[in-house]
This record gives C-alpha cells, sequence and structure tokens, in this order.
C-alpha cells in the first residue's frame, strides 16, 4: 500500500465518521419532533374510539326513535281501521233510516187516505220501532271523536319522538368537533416539521354549541333527580320569601 | 287568560315541537328565538309571560340568558322553563342557582311540558 493510497483510505473514513456524526444529530434535533407527533397520535388515537363509540350512540337513537315512531304508526293504523269499520257501520244505519224515512212518509200519506185503506199503519209501526230503538247519533258521533283524538295523541307522540333529530346533530356535531381537533393537531406536528403555517379549527365547527352528552332516552330517572333538585329550590325560596 | 311564550333554541326541529306541544295543550300565543342574543333583544322590545329556552346555543347560551333575564329589571320576574339535554344534577343546580323556575331534561312529553308550565304559572301566582 502506498502513501497516497493511505492518505485516500484515511480520508474516507473520516467522512463515514462525519457522516454519521451529522446523522446521529440529526437524528437528536428530530428527537422532539418524533415526540411530538408520538404524542399527537397518542392524544388523537384517544380521541378516535370516543368518536366511534358518539357515532354509535347515535345509530342507537335514530333505531330506537325510528321503532318508536313505527309502533305509533301501527297503533294509528290500527285505531284508524276502527274509525273506518265505526263509520261503515254508521252509514248501513244512515241508509237503513233513509229506507225508515220514505215508510214514515207513506204511513203519513196512508193516515191522510180514507180508513178503509190504514190497513198497513200496524205494519209501519212495527218497522220504524227499531229506529227509535238504536242507539242515538250523539252517541256514536262521541265515539268517532274519542277515537279520532286518540289519533291525535299519537301524532303529538310522533312529533315528540322526532326530537331525535336535535340529540343525534348534537352527538354528530361532538364527534365532528373531535375528527376536527385531530385534524388539527396532526396537520400542525407535521406542517411545524415542513414549516407551514399552523393550521386552525374549522370555522363552522367553532361557532358550534352542543351537548356531547345528549342522549335519546325515555329513562325517568334522570328527570326525577332533576324534579327533586328544583323542589329543593323552591322551598328555599319559599322560605326566603316569607321571611 | 292568553299567555305569550318565547320559544329559544337554535334547533329549527325543536321549536317547531315545542310550539306544537304548546298549541295541543291550548296555547297559541307564541314567538320563536333562535339563541340567547335574539331572545333578549326580542325581550327588550315586547312583552312575555313565559319564556321556554334550550341551554346548549351559539352566541348567547340558555344560562347566560337566563341570568340576563333576571339582572334586566322589566324582565327579572318572567318564568324561565329550560329544556335541555343536559341531564347530569350539576347542571340542574347551575340552572337552578341560575334561577330558571324548573327544568325539562329532552327528550320530553306535552304531558311533561303542561305539567311544568302549570306548575310554575301555580308557584308563581302564590308567590306574587
Amino acid at each position: 500500500m502506498n502513501n497516497t493510497t493511505g492518505h485516500t483510505a484515511n480520508y474516507a473514513e473520516e467522512l463515514r465518521k462525519a457522516d454519521m456524526n451529522q446523522l446521529v444529530e440529526t437524528l437528536k434535533s428530530l428527537m422532539p419532533v418524533l415526540d411530538e407527533i408520538k404524542n399527537a397520535v397518542e392524544h388523537s388515537t384517544n380521541k378516535i374510539p370516543k368518536a366511534s363509540e358518539q357515532l354509535t350512540t347515535v345509530t342507537q337513537a335514530t333505531e330506537s326513535a325510528t321503532i318508536e315512531i313505527l309502533n305509533f304508526l301501527d297503533d294509528m293504523g290500527q285505531r284508524i281501521e276502527a274509525i273506518e269499520a265505526r263509520l261503515k257501520h254508521f252509514q248501513q244505519e244512515l241508509r237503513r233510516d233513509d229506507a225508515l224515512r220514505s215508510k214514515v212518509h207513506a204511513l203519513l200519506m196512508d193516515l191522510s187516505a180514507p180508513t178503509y185503506k190504514r190497513y198497513a199503519v200496524r205494519h209501519y209501526i212495527d218497522e220504524i220501532r227499531p229506529l227509535l230503538e238504536q242507539p242515538s247519533y250523539s252517541e256514536q258521533v262521541e265515539l268517532l271523536c274519542a277515537q279520532l283524538a286518540d289519533v291525535r295523541a299519537i301524532t303529538m307522540n310522533i312529533a315528540m319522538a322526532l326530537q331525535v333529530q336535535d340529540i343525534t346533530s348534537q352527538q354528530i356535531d361532538s364527534v365532528r368537533h373531535l375528527i376536527d381537533n385531530v385534524r388539527v393537531q396532526l396537520s400542525n406536528v407535521v406542517g411545524q416539521y415542513n414549516g407551514n403555517e399552523p393550521v386552525m379549527q374549522d370555522k363552522s365547527l367553532a361557532q358550534k354549541a352542543f351537548d356531547s352528552q345528549a342522549v335519546y332516552s325515555h329513562d325517568t330517572s334522570r328527570q326525577a333527580d332533576a324534579d327533586s333538585i328544583v323542589a329543593q329550590y323552591e322551598q328555599i325560596h319559599l322560605q326566603v320569601k316569607q321571611q | 287568560m292568553s299567555i305569550k311564550f318565547l320559544i329559544v333554541d337554535d334547533s329549527l326541529t325543536m321549536r317547531r315541537i315545542v310550539v306544537n306541544a304548546l298549541k295541543a295543550i291550548g296555547h297559541d300565543s307564541v314567538v320563536e328565538a333562535t339563541d340567547g342574543k335574539d331572545a333578549f333583544a326580542k325581550l327588550q322590545t315586547d312583552r312575555f309571560d313565559f319564556v321556554i329556552t334550550d341551554w346548549n346555543m351559539p352566541e348567547m347560551n340558555g344560562l347566560e340568558l337566563v341570568k340576563a333575564i333576571r339582572t334586566f329589571p322589566a324582565t327579572a320576574d318572567v318564568p324561565v322553563l329550560m329544556v335541555t339535554t343536559r341531564g347530569n344534577k350539576e347542571d340542574v343546580i347551575e340552572a337552578m342557582q341560575a334561577r330558571v323556575n324548573n327544568y325539562i331534561i329532552k327528550p320530553f312529553t306535552p304531558q311533561a311540558l303542561k305539567e311544568k308550565i302549570d306548575q310554575i304559572l301555580k308557584l308563581t301566582a302564590v308567590q306574587k
């Protein structure tokens, strides 16, 4: 091995050392960035299951309200059928009344006829009697009104079940908020490394007001708790007023 | 006597549901507001006998609205019913401390709405 070859080998060795040092320095400078990425990813991955869980509650709420509405519709359908049957029956009675009315007319004509022709009076009276014996129309109309009021109450129940829209929209806004947080956090970590401008939260979401814990439930215990707190405060207010 | 209601909710669906429920129990005089700020502006220019408000709303939320109502002399005694999804005990206490008259957790029934309105009107009549 001559001198030139020896120098070249040393030079190459020094270059390799310098490259290695530079690599180590670069890796050291990357450590805080990697830590930040790790934290951001950890933070974000904690939020994703929560978002997923909230989407599940949205599905459950819409399903529960849909079933509720379908049940109300079934009930309403049955009541409408009952009203139709009553109306058909009512129509038959009215037809019979029409027939009886024409008989009453014939009877009156008969009464004004010469006595020897009044042979049908007895017969007509027997036929007219059922008209007097049937339940009154006002009673039947009252029953129909009551059945229609039940149907109206069911339509109100359907309207109330649509509160699910307000509740699920709050749950979805909460999920959108979580997802946007993840987007902002990850974009800012990557952007910081690339020297980009910081990413801001979606303005339309920033203006939203929502309850992340909104639930569609007919469990009455929460309302009972609220009522008991309200009663305690009412008692306090009354005592203060009396003093 | 006709009671004039102010319904405050940022959800169009909820405003419509509350208005329908009120009509079903015989209350036809209703004005709507989309948030606390809108409601407070209406309260300053018009007279209302009863306020039904949501809690979570943009601009001014229901709790801030109640505090504003109680601070403003012309509205300080107007009955307020909070109708909200917030069902924690701490929320109810916070609302009562802000001096709402009663509290309903969504989803509610027309019967519950009627009961609370009647209860408030009866109590405010006694207190007067």
